[in-house]
């Protein structure tokens, strides 16, 4: 039997699903995505260094920070520029407030009505209003961070190459601080919330990748680790890993070691879940103890205990935080190459640039997180249709979007 | 006995884009709510999934530029169905930042980003009003929530609503934030590159609080002196190579050549 089910919703941008099942189990599947192209990589070719990060965070509207963070980050490595101690906890404050606002989002608003075989999100917020107001305000409040530090939410202004050219003011720390208790109490309720749900059965192995960091559960910088714990430096592997295009597609899929692999909250807990915060340590234990996780399904129970993770450690940050002015850091434009990954709420993003001495761009190279699950993704819809067989056409439909958006994908993204 | 007038029917759709001005609206949270309790919301495919039939509707806002055929197809249908339409955000606007590749020649761009290009979709990008009649425009990269929610409730109440044409300038000064025209920064002496004086005011100058100069994501405002600005960036020593860079970026390059050229 054919299934066709198309313009996926609940997602961020557009895809439909086109997957066979036949006699003996076997089974085809495949994302189609249907966004548009845009050509950012082109597009930057002749923008000034400086544009880079104001142009690719508008590739996509649900993870601005972290292209933003990235490109940064890159041309600071061509230019070899050491940012300070202070700017470096501003952006991950950036990031965590991100993340939080990321999930939370994606939890609630694109993933909860999968578990009642339910289409609108709507009637799960009438269904569900305490859990509704505990996304919202974590949103919320993952707003406030980045509205506080980086000046905007969606595509914020303050963070630019070499520093922030405005940080924020003492008092806005305080307001943040004030709002850490509920944002922890909150948490916690949404992934206990989440842990009682029911979620289908379904294992596969899987290779996981993921940043790593001695210091801490790396999100912002560190190098990045396969599931049998080798690591690579981000320059090692953008060289190893392979976009591939398929004709007429406009997302590519991402290879490493031709074979596909998962990046996401589920990848970062089974890779280093040992290095969560306290709360969120628990509650992973408390479900999974030491084991790593193969249910593509878990990657939302990931997510939610992410979620407690991030408030924990912006709680740390804020505490310590006392801000002082700093001038500038002074450097020279020079022709070069720059690189940079950082760990985005779907998993990790690549920015490479080319440059010359005019400080103008002459190529750029940004692979998304979604360009690398995709396969994997696809590789599981395969595996998982035989045991929709018993299912009623409307519950198989459901269950196939129900993995689909596990993932969280995010197609702008993945096609930029 | 007053009889109760039924709810207006609002649509938000994608085409092409980030898809931030519709998680802008999202942002809103409670005030969100709110709203879609005063209004039935027949179309929002980031909170339900009818079967994709574009409905009749009172209003529907529309985000991003049309780059694929089925954008194509959709924006027409939605003309069709809607009694007014609103073009939501830079791409819907003016074209977005991937409108940069209309000056770069696009058939040669998308040989550098795909191997394939020639059988992707990759058109001239327009903006929506020059493909269909648009009734209203929040402009911005992203929207500032503020106006959304001004014009959906003028809209709503059958009030016209109109953004007065002004520079950033004005909320600039009200604001008393620096003026970057004037200030040496230490990578450049010349001062900042800022539109803000004919760009269409309205964002607070969010921009300049973060010390960032305008580079005009709202578009110009009509009656700006585009010329008179222009050729004080290029005294200031701007070349016109690095003004159209920055031009491009939210898709003003091309509605400025047409103000020039309508003058000489």
């Amino acid at each position: 039997m054919k299934i066709i089910i198309n313009h996926l919703a609940k997602m961020e941008g557009h895809a439909s699903f086109i997957g066979a099942l036949e006699e003996g189990n076997i089974a085809r599947a495949k994302i189609i995505t249907e966004e548009g192209v845009r050509l950012v990589e082109g597009c930057l070719k002749g923008k000034s260094i400086f544009d880079a990060h104001v142009i690719t965070m508008r590739i996509c509207g649900i993870c601005p920070i972290v292209h933003n963070l990235t490109a940064i980050k890159a041309m600071e490595n061509a230019l070899n520029i050491k940012v300070s101690a202070q700017t470096t906890a501003l952006r991950k404050l950036m990031e965590l407030g991100q993340l939080v606002h990321s999930h939370a989002m994606h939890l609630f608003f694109l993933s909860l009505p999968d578990f009642f075989n339910n289409n609108d999100t709507r009637l799960l917020i009438k269904k569900y209003p305490k859990e509704a107001q505990i996304a919202i305000r974590l949103r919320e409040f993952g707003n406030a961070i980045n509205e506080a530090v980086g000046g905007r939410a969606i595509h914020p202004l303050n963070n630019w190459i070499g520093g922030f050219k405005v940080i924020p003011s003492q008092k806005s720390i305080e307001e943040l601080r004030s709002k850490i208790k509920t944002a922890l109490d909150d948490a916690i309720m949404l992934a206990k919330f989440f842990a009682k749900l029911k979620y289908p059965k379904f294992e596969r192995q899987t290779e996981y990748l993921s940043l790593s960091n001695e210091e801490e559960y790396a999100i912002y910088d560190g190098k990045i680790m396969t599931s049998n714990g080798f690591e690579y430096s981000p320059l090692k592997f953008y060289q190893k890993v392979r976009e591939v295009e398929e004709e007429g597609v406009a997302a590519k899929r991402a290879l490493w070691f031709d074979a596909h692999f998962m990046v996401g909250s589920l990848a970062r807990v089974n890779n280093h879940g040992n290095q969560l915060n306290l709360e969120a340590k628990k509650i992973w234990q408390k479900i999974h103890g030491q084991k790593k996780v193969y249910n593509p399904f878990y990657n939302i129970l990931a997510q939610t205990v992410e979620v407690v993770h991030c408030v924990e450690e912006i709680g740390k940050k804020i505490e310590d935080l006392k801000l002082k002015d700093e001038n500038q850091k002074e450097y020279k434009i020079l022709a070069g190459q720059g690189i940079a990954a950082t760990e985005a709420p779907r998993g990790i993003l690549i920015h490479y640039y080319e440059i010359n001495q005019n400080g103008r761009i002459e190529r750029t190279n940004i692979i998304t997180p979604t360009v690398m699950f995709l396969g994997n993704l696809e590789d599981d819809l395969t595996a998982y249709l035989p045991a929709t067989k018993p299912m009623s056409d409307d519950v198989r439909r459901q269950k196939i979007k129900a993995l689909i958006r596990a993932y969280d994908p995010c197609i702008s993204c993945a096609t930029h | 006995m007053l009889k109760k007038l039924p709810k207006k029917k609002i649509g938000i759709v994608g085409l092409t884009s980030c898809e931030g001005c519709q998680f802008s609206i999202l942002d809103l949270g409670n005030k969100f709510l709110e709203l879609i309790k005063d209004v039935e919301l027949v179309q929002f495919r980031l909170l339900e999934e009818k079967v994709f039939v574009t409905p009749k509707m009172d209003i529907c806002f529309v985000e991003g530029s049309v780059v694929t055929k089925y954008n194509e197809k959709i924006i027409k249908e939605i003309r069709q169905q809607t009694k007014i339409l609103v073009a939501l955000g830079n791409c819907a606007s003016l074209g977005g930042i991937h409108r940069i590749k209309n000056y770069h020649q696009p058939q040669e761009m998308i040989k550098e980003v795909y191997v394939n290009g020639d059988k992707l979709d990759n058109p001239e990008i327009l903006d929506l009003k020059d493909i269909i009649q648009v009734d209203y425009a929040i402009p911005g990269c992203p929207i500032n929530k503020a106006e959304f929610l001004k014009l959906i409730y003028s809209l709503l109440k059958g009030i016209d609503f109109r953004i007065p044409p002004r520079p950033i300038c004005e909320e600039c000064q009200i604001k008393g934030y620096t003026c970057v025209l004037m200030k040496e920064s230490p990578m450049d002496s010349r001062g900042e590159m800022c539109f803000g004086p004919i760009i269409q005011g309205g964002c607070d100058a969010i921009c300049l609080k973060s010390e960032m100069p305008c580079q005009g994501c709202r578009g110009i405002y009509k009656g700006a002196q585009v010329e008179n600005h222009l050729r004080h960036l290029e005294n200031m020593g701007y070349t016109k190579e690095e003004i159209n860079h920055q031009l491009e970026i939210y898709g003003l390059r091309d509605d400025v050549e047409k103000i020039l050229n309508y003058k000489h």
